[in-house]
């Protein structure tokens, strides 16, 4: 079924666009959901915490165009949060990593009182993201948006890991480097 | 804002990038894989050539007259041939000029076409394993901790700051000041939306964070909410007919409405220059004092929840250097 047909389901406030939309898109979202948390169970929660979170956020959102990175993003959110909530050592010691990447990209702080709210970090975000080729910016979002393992990633494209983690790191600090000349403060 | 947080931020990112990263990605051709199967051929060629010329340099046996056949062919010297005619004499390449003697060519009875990599197997069609992965070893990281959420404090402790726009800069929670115009108050606290409660035909629920702010600021702002509309307990769109008639019945009775659309665009475009509308959300949204808010006329027809704007944007709360509030205009619906 099309996305504008699921998407229509919602907007009828018909409780089968509910379930087309896990015969679509179920297996790849609980697969991301399972990247993340690496529990099937918990996986498949999060999977039907995605449904519900569509259910009430649409309306007023009516994502015909990108229905699947739509849902996704509310699984990587809710898969994020599961994690961060569980005791997991091994777990935390992943998002550690990610967040110490992360870390690499913000600028320096300053005493400005100013700071980004969503709308002005996203332009810069999605700004900076147009400024890379499509490769290193797919190489970018599988790693900081899917979350996926380096290995994963090096494999997806064909590539070493060690190209990979140089394209990463370069990115990272072009990302420092055009939030600090854009003048923007996180 | 440290780097956990800024994990969360990329959700910020443009669907359509999200989108496109999750395409295959083509897959490369290995050149290398190309020459290294024609080399082994032409190994295999030379090996057996070398074979052959043993047996046919030997001498004749005494009384046994055998004519000596053609040379064997030689691939190491003799150039590699830009045709190869078929068992009935038709030409295989065919009349392609273009082809050069050092072309890999398809040796008779020889296949050197390339395998092709392996299908991509990634985390989207990966099946869920039935059991566990194995724990890895590694020492033990320290607790994520967060902040604490400060608790938001009466307004007049805190004294409010100019940016030198002829804004003031909040003071605890989202207090926007304009020049000879009563504040207006966008957020209170820290309490995040949650749209999963609808509303009777006739009643009206404001959210913690909007009662909250009532209390403590009372007549001295206005308040900027966003409603959700309801009929028979089902959300109603923000830009629908239902939500432009209830626009004007409220502007009637002097409340300043505005319908927003918040468009998402492509960031590449299209075929005809123009960036795609990738998806559209509506809000109903009003500024209103606490007077109308408390004596709010709801509609029989419809329900209400209503709660402050930067609530249901996710916006947090101001502190002392939070960001100023901006307002990015409205359209008043005149009745």
């Amino acid at each position: 079924m099309d996305d504008d047909r699921i998407v229509e389901l919602y907007l009828l406030r018909d409780e089968t666009a509910i379930r087309r939309t896990a015969e679509k898109y179920g297996s790849r979202l609980r697969a991301l959901a399972y990247g993340i948390v690496n529990d099937a169970q918990t996986a498949e929660e999060c999977e039907n915490d995605t449904y519900m979170e569509a259910w009430n956020s649409i309306p007023p959102s009516e994502p015909k165009s990108y229905l699947y990175a739509f849902l996704a993003r509310i699984t990587r959110h809710i898969s994020l949060n599961r994690c961060r909530s569980r005791s997991r050592l091994k777990r935390s010691a992943w998002l550690c990593e990610l967040s110490a990447e992360m870390e690499q990209c913000i600028p320096a702080p300053d005493d400005v009182d100013c700071r980004l709210d969503d709308i002005a970090l996203s332009r810069a975000l999605n700004g900076f993201l147009g400024t890379l080729d499509s490769e290193k910016r797919n190489i970018f979002l599988r790693r900081y948006w899917y979350l996926d393992p380096v290995a994963d990633i090096a494999k997806r494209f064909s590539l070493s890991e060690s190209k990979v983690k140089t394209t990463l790191f370069r990115c990272r600090l072009r990302l420092r480097k055009y939030l600090e000349k854009e003048g923007y403060i996180l | 804002m440290r780097g956990n947080e800024f994990l969360d931020k990329m959700d910020l990112i443009d669907l359509s990038y999200v989108e496109a990263a999750d395409a295959a990605p083509k897959k490369k051709k290995n050149v290398w894989a190309k020459w290294g199967a024609t080399a082994a051929c032409l190994c295999l060629v030379a090996a057996g050539a070398f074979m052959t010329q043993d047996v046919w340099n030997a001498p004749d046996p005494p009384g046994i007259p055998v004519s000596a056949p053609d040379p064997a062919p030689d691939p190491l010297h003799d150039p590699i041939p830009d045709r190869f005619p078929d068992p009935d004499g038709t030409t295989q390449q065919g009349d392609d000029p273009t082809l050069r003697p050092e072309d890999p060519v398809n040796m008779p009875g020889i296949d050197i076409s390339v395998t092709p990599p392996p299908e991509y197997n990634g985390p989207f069609s990966a099946i869920v394993p039935a059991s566990e992965p194995p724990e890895p070893t590694m020492e033990p990281m320290p607790e994520l901790t967060t902040e604490p959420v400060p608790e938001p404090t009466p307004a007049e402790t805190h004294a409010p700051m100019h940016n030198g726009n002829g804004f003031v800069i909040a003071g605890p929670n989202n207090v926007t000041e304009f020049p000879n115009v009563t504040p207006m108050i966008s957020g209170y606290g820290a309490a995040s939306y949650r749209g999963d409660m609808a509303v009777n035909n006739g009643g009206s629920v404001f959210s913690d964070s909007l009662r909250a702010a009532m209390d403590a600021y009372g007549d001295s702002v206005k308040y900027r909410v966003l409603v959700e509309l309801f009929h028979d307990g089902v959300m109603l769109s923000g830009g629908g007919e239902a939500a432009w008639q209830e626009a004007r019945r409220l502007s009637a009775l002097g409340y300043i409405t505005a319908l927003e659309t918040v468009e998402t665009f492509s960031v590449e475009p299209n075929e005809n220059g123009e960036h795609t509308v990738l998806s559209a959300s509506y809000y109903f949204t009003l500024h209103a004092t606490y007077e109308q808010l408390k004596n709010f006329p709801a509609s029989g027809e419809l329900g209400y929840s209503i709660m402050l704007y930067d609530e249901y944007f996710g916006i947090p709360s101001a502190g002392p250097d939070n960001v100023i509030f901006h307002i990015n205009g409205f359209a008043q619906i005149d009745g």
